[in-house]
């Protein structure tokens, strides 16, 4: 009986050492990406991109193409359409 | 002069301490200022505050709830939980010894901190006796723990982890008590330690689940032990009652308080560390973050001796679980006491490094508060040279191997030498300098002081503005100049780029690959960096 328990308690020493050095290893790494893209560094960044690509749209002649104008302004149309039939 | 020298080997223990303490003090106004002082300054005010109320001492209430408001700067969360054992006795000899300049309440601080140890490394001292039961090897182990680099630097400022390392030792020895001599003075003694080691950090708690451990086996072994299951009551009945009585935080709510306290450990510590190279989320840290730190900053002499100590423990106990039930034996992995208290450290230690990498809910910066593992690492150092010395042999070639650790325990202390105050920055010279400057250095803040003493000696201007480039305290540092001094300097925290003279001591609370926070105007430039054994410990910038 009491070999049972000493290997019991070995085995699950070694479960839970694998089951750190495996599985909850690639977690941690998938964590600490996740962790960094939601960073304040790194949102400073994307708002420093978006400011840029801001800025060089407005120097552009034409920022979206004819047909995609057209579509965005039927998208706005149809739904100021729907929030009047709202009121 | 045979005798003479007799004597003196008889007295080495006493000689090695005496010397030891005195200079310990000659070198004790040396250190800087630890970041977390003003923290631990103001956790021991607040508890004399609330006793003094409490227990209706309106004078002792009135002077410390004055210093008590006077303290709060913090840059981190405030957290009333911390256990009293050092902060509260270091605020009781503040008020009543009327220390109120700022630099004289620290040096206080510094040497009640050096005197914590000091208790210490004697009961470390009579833990290598008890177990291995030869002066000159005990002395060696206190020698080896001393010029530790890290730990002779932070014998002195550290009054977080140095105490626990204390408070630990201490428990362990009178584990070691307990084993010898099963009586209910020894068991309350640990208890008491155990209760305090939890309050001081949470790792104590670890110390009562192995000894429970511990007697679980022996039952396995032989059951007429269920009969000392009144020791296991007993100690755990006055291991929460102690823990209960010295440690006012459980007063109000003592269940509460107890899981709020274990519960939200990561309130505590940066949020970001420095680590080969790269800025992790403390609580994200790699697996190997613990054992490479370990492994870059013990000395060579501790880490081969330790290695082949851990190895030879280890080995010897897995070898008695193949001989459960085929030899028979009193006690399935002890046949003595020595071993006993052998495979307590052993369940102790795997137990410690199993939490410290896997369960840690959080690093600090560095390793600090694992320092207390350099007790393991010397146990088995001594462990390993005891066994060495009693397996072999050695004849003549025990000169070569005095010799061999003579001179490896030479080139610590020349590394303290250099070091000197920074020997809480050490770094072995298993990695190369470029290596050195991939890892946290100034994180406990003592360069600060030295800067801005430096400064004011070098620039005569009646008017020296300062700022400051990295996440760092250094208004707190003012307050321990002289009055002149202090008027002379300017701190333009907000506007770095009108300042003279921008200190960095490269600590930052954000990845500064990534961020703009610390980005500097190109105009200033370095004019000093503070190097010891290749490792920048500060930088100070200027447009000049």
């Amino acid at each position: 009986m009491k070999i049972f328990i000493y290997k019991s308690l070995l085995i699950f020493l070694f479960i839970f050492i694998t089951f750190h050095l495996t599985f909850n290893y690639a977690l941690r790494s998938i964590e600490r990406k996740i962790d960094t893209i939601g960073s304040k560094e790194n949102i400073e960044i994307f708002k420093n991109e978006i400011r840029e690509q801001i800025k060089d749209s407005i120097n552009k002649d034409e920022i979206i193409n004819k047909e995609d104008a057209i579509l965005i302004k039927q998208f706005f149309e149809k739904i100021r359409n729907e929030i009047y039939k709202q009121n | 002069m045979k005798t003479i020298s007799i004597k003196l080997l008889d007295y080495c223990h006493y000689i090695f301490f005496i010397i030891f303490t005195i200079i310990g003090f000659l070198i004790l106004k040396d250190y800087g200022f630890n970041i977390d002082e003003t923290f631990t300054r103001k956790s021991g005010l607040y508890w004399l505050n609330y006793l003094a109320d409490f227990f209706d001492l309106t004078n002792i209430s009135e002077i410390s709830s004055q210093k008590l408001n006077s303290s709060d700067d913090f840059t981190i969360p405030w957290s009333d939980a911390y256990g009293i054992i050092f902060d509260l006795p270091a605020a009781i000899i503040e008020t009543s010894l009327s220390l109120n300049e700022p630099l004289k309440i620290y040096q206080m601080r510094h040497a009640l901190t050096f005197l914590y140890f000091l208790i210490g490394l004697i009961f470390f001292y009579k833990i290598l006796i008890n177990r291995f039961e030869n002066k000159y090897l005990s002395l060696f182990g206190c020698l080896l723990l001393v010029f530790t680099p890290r730990i002779f630097g932070e014998i002195f400022h550290n009054n977080k982890d140095i105490i626990f390392l204390t408070i630990f030792i201490i428990t362990i020895y009178f584990y070691f008590k307990t084993i010898d001599n099963e009586n209910y003075k020894n068991l309350i003694l640990f208890s008491l330690f155990s209760s305090i080691a939890t309050s001081t950090r949470i790792f104590g708690i670890i110390i009562p689940i192995v000894f429970i451990f511990m007697y679980c086996l022996s039952i396995l072994s032989q059951n007429k032990d269920l009969k000392k299951i009144k020791y296991i009551f007993l100690y755990l009945l006055c291991y929460f009652s102690f823990l209960f009585i010295h440690w006012p935080y459980l007063w109000e709510d003592p269940f509460r308080n107890f899981f709020n306290y274990i519960f939200n450990l990561d309130i505590f510590g940066a949020d970001i560390v420095y680590f080969f190279g790269k800025f992790y989320n403390s609580a994200l840290v790699p697996y190997s973050y613990l054992p490479i730190w370990i492994f870059i900053s013990t000395p060579i002499l501790n880490l081969i001796l330790f290695f082949f100590g851990f190895y030879n423990s280890t080995k010897k106990f897995l070898l008695k679980l193949y001989q459960v039930d085929k030899v028979k034996v009193e006690y399935d992995f002890w046949n003595n006491k020595n071993e006993k208290k052998d495979f307590f450290i052993l369940i102790l230690f795997v137990s410690y490094i199993i939490a410290a990498i896997f369960l840690s809910p959080k690093h600090y910066n560095g390793w600090r508060i694992f320092y207390f593992f350099n007790f393991f690492i010397i146990f088995y150092s001594i462990f390993f040279i005891s066994s060495f010395i009693n397996l072999k042999k050695l004849g003549k070639k025990i000169f070569l191997y005095i010799s061999l650790a003579m001179l490896l325990l030479i080139i610590n202390i020349y590394k303290i030498f250099i070091y000197h105050p920074y020997q809480s920055y050490y770094f072995n010279d298993l990695i190369t300098k470029k290596i050195k400057n991939k890892f946290e250095v100034d994180y406990a803040g003592l360069s600060g002081i030295s800067f801005l003493r430096e400064i004011l000696k070098e620039d005569k201007s009646s008017k020296i503005k300062v700022s400051v480039n990295s996440w760092y305290a250094l208004w707190r540092m003012k307050e321990l100049l002289p009055a002149k001094d202090r008027n002379r300097l300017e701190f333009t925290f907000d506007d770095k780029n009108n300042a003279d003279y921008i200190y960095s001591n490269r600590i930052f609370d954000v990845d500064i690959e990534k961020s703009e926070k610390y980005k500097l105007d190109p105009s200033f430039k370095i004019f000093k960096r503070y190097i010891v054994d290749n490792v920048i410990i500060y930088e100070i910038y200027t447009k000049r």
